[in-house]
């Protein structure tokens, strides 16, 4: 009864590059239940976007994965092609961070959907498809008249919206939305983020919400999970994790976020720079930067410790090394 | 902070003319405008950092440029130093140009890929004739140091792709250094770069900004970032400045309804918090169509029937503090 929707499994993604094997996710295990939103937030390169683009089999061909991405108890990675395309889509779909290059330049909106629907349902009449699309916008908030407009007609905000409605027209269980804000201004962000938040309550979807921005993780995810240099490093409720973060550095990271209250006016900043992939420290891969660390830290890898059901931190401070 | 005014920009324009289709120039319609930047006057004092915000299209960024004369102003003065550089011939601009520089938002938009740092860093002395081939390394070894990219000999001969965004930036504020100038215009420095970074790339502007003795313009559509390095802020929208005030006023007490808007969407990472937000009807209207009136009054939540008739003039609301909108009366 309690089986989530999602149950990722020690999944690890490397990528074959001509310097060298690069491991973008390592032994992740995470998981998303019904309805519920989960944050994915990190910095560039922490392999946030990869796991993303997992849960629905799109990684590129020098991509290798190892694991298992349990989807409503099937394995996503051992499905076959044809019937992973049927997921795609209907059940997980995604929306991506630059609405312009997600959508095709050359064609109408309305072919957008009827593309999806094609896939997913042949026999479907174009009544019946013109009249889902037509929902699909409203409630988003785009007017249905502009089903036959091109993308270049509307702003980027617009766009973003539309590219929601066709990813949600099908009902999909989960949305992965990743950095659906980010090319966005903050008043059009607090609009798509206040429309995501609706859609999920609407529609009972889950959503993994894949971003850097510790502040829309706060408005709109449930569960958090904490990225660095391809670990998973900290995984929380929303609220255990702001109001006492764990991991070295979420702490320092939650810290460094410029803010607008105004009896804070120093300017906090982690020292150091991401490690490099292809050649990631041995044992923590925070360590370098890290103001705890301990000699410990840079020898072993720490292990996931986990300290009740929803709370696990990746961190030798939490166990004994 | 003196009281010298280092810049007076007044009554400054930036109007682009859009094409027309042939068939619209052969009826004699006109061609469609653009006010960019419609008329904004502001001073900056000598080490003073005004910051500019306002969503994209606000005409924030070509206000910055034009500032510097990158773009051509349509009208008006821009008074750097008590002369106006507006006035002042191709040549003499050029030469003026060590004085005041630019920062930009895409390090990597901004760096030519296939020349060494240290070359793109000395390229300004080269351009301006300033001191000898190995002074130049000198100098550009010794600023190098100073935004942190150390070691800097081995910095001097990477090509931008070797660099992360955060280093890549740094290479972009040393060549905006080189020149010892007195004025930077920084047009989103930090927008493209990852959280634990863009703090490290504003505290360094901040350091170096006191041990240069310099001046800013700095350009943003980051409320929190603002915050941190700002003496006064200009809030734009579509080509005016709607609001002006000291930062800790301006946090304190925004006026216009469209700083009460900016100010509520700004995420903060605080998930106890349930504020009560204040949202704009729609979304930015294109410059070519300015709406009457107040330019704001199609998206405002508090629209009253003379806004859509009588564009407010920006006036003192008291302590310094600039507003254009009905609602508030000048004191």
């Amino acid at each position: 009864m309690n089986e989530p929707q999602v149950l990722i499994k020690d999944f690890s993604v490397s990528y074959r590059t001509k310097s060298g094997i690069l491991q973008a996710v390592g032994n992740v295990t995470l998981e998303i239940g019904y309805h519920e939103s989960l944050g994915i937030v990190g910095e560039s390169g922490c392999g946030k976007s990869t796991l993303g683009v997992s849960m629905l089999r799109l990684l590129p061909p020098n991509a290798t994965c190892k694991g298992s991405i349990l989807f409503k108890g099937d394995d996503l990675l051992s499905l076959h092609p044809d019937q992973m395309r049927k997921l795609r889509g209907s059940e997980i779909s995604m929306i991506f961070q630059d609405p312009m290059t997600s959508l095709n330049p050359i064609m109408r909106i309305r072919d957008h959907f009827f593309e999806l629907f094609r896939v997913h349902n042949p026999g479907m009449q174009k009544g019946e498809m013109i009249e889902i699309a037509k929902e699909a916008l409203h409630s988003v908030g785009v007017d249905p008249s502009r089903l036959d407009n091109y993308p270049f007609e509307f702003s980027g905000g617009m766009r973003q919206r539309v590219m929601i409605a066709i990813s949600i027209a099908l009902k999909p269980a989960l949305l992965v939305a990743d950095e659906p804000t980010t090319s966005l201004d903050v008043v059009v962000q607090e609009q798509i983020m206040q429309l995501l938040k609706k859609l999920k309550s609407e529609r009972n979807m889950s959503i993994m919400l894949i971003t850097h921005d510790m502040g829309i993780v706060a408005e709109l995810a449930e569960k958090v999970a904490v990225m660095y240099a391809g670990r998973l490093v900290e995984y929380a409720p929303v609220r255990q994790l702001y109001t006492e973060p764990l991991h070295p550095y979420t702490r320092l990271l939650l810290r460094s976020i410029p803010n607008i209250k105004l009896d804070d006016m120093d300017l906090k900043y982690i020292p150091g720079s991401l490690p490099d992939l292809k050649n990631p420290p041995q044992g923590c891969r925070f360590y370098p930067r890290c103001p705890f660390s301990r000699g410990v830290c840079k020898d072993r890898e720490p292990p996931d410790i986990r300290l009740d059901d929803n709370r696990r931190v990746k961190c030798w401070l939490y166990g004994d090394g | 902070m003196s009281e010298e005014l280092l810049l007076d920009v007044r009554n400054l324009q930036k109007v682009f003319e859009l094409k027309r289709p042939w068939t619209e120039a052969l009826i004699g319609k006109k061609k469609p405008l653009v006010r960019a930047v419609d008329n904004v006057s502001f001073t900056i004092r000598k080490a003073e950092t005004l910051g500019i915000v306002g969503e994209s299209g606000s005409g924030k960024t070509t206000m910055g440029r034009t500032v510097l004369r990158l773009v051509e102003p349509t009208a008006g003065q821009i008074i750097f130093n008590g002369e106006d550089i507006v006035r002042f011939s191709k040549g003499k601009l050029r030469k003026a140009r060590k004085n005041f520089q630019i920062i930009f938002q895409d390090p990597m938009a901004s760096l030519n890929p296939y020349m060494r740092i240290g070359k793109i860093v000395s390229h300004p002395l080269e351009i301006h004739n300033i001191a000898t081939p190995a002074e130049r390394k000198e100098r550009v070894l010794s600023i190098f140091e100073k935004v942190n990219l150390i070691p800097a000999e081995e910095f001097y001969n990477r090509f931008p792709r070797h660099l992360s965004g955060g280093q890549r930036q740094r290479v972009v504020i040393a060549r905006a250094l080189i020149t010892n100038p007195s004025f930077i215009v920084a047009d989103e420095p930090t927008a493209m770069l990852d959280v634990s970074v863009r703090s490290q790339i504003l505290k360094l502007m901040i350091d170096i900004k006191s041990e240069f003795g310099l001046t800013y313009l700095f350009i943003t559509h980051d409320l929190a970032s603002a915050k941190y390095i700002c003496d006064r802020i200009g809030v734009m929208y579509l080509g005016k400045i709607v609001e002006l005030a000291e930062t800790r006023e301006l946090f304190m007490h925004p006026l216009h309804p469209y700083t009460k808007i900016l100010m509520s969407a700004v995420p903060i990472p605080d998930p106890t918090l349930h504020r009560k937000k204040l949202l704009p009807k729609g979304e930015i209207p294109s410059a070519t169509n300015i709406p009457s009136g107040c330019r704001f009054h199609t998206r405002c939540p508090f629209a009253m029937p003379v806004c859509a008739q009588e564009e407010p003039k920006l006036v003192d609301a008291g302590s310094s503090h600039l507003v254009a909108c009905h609602l508030i009366k000048e004191s």
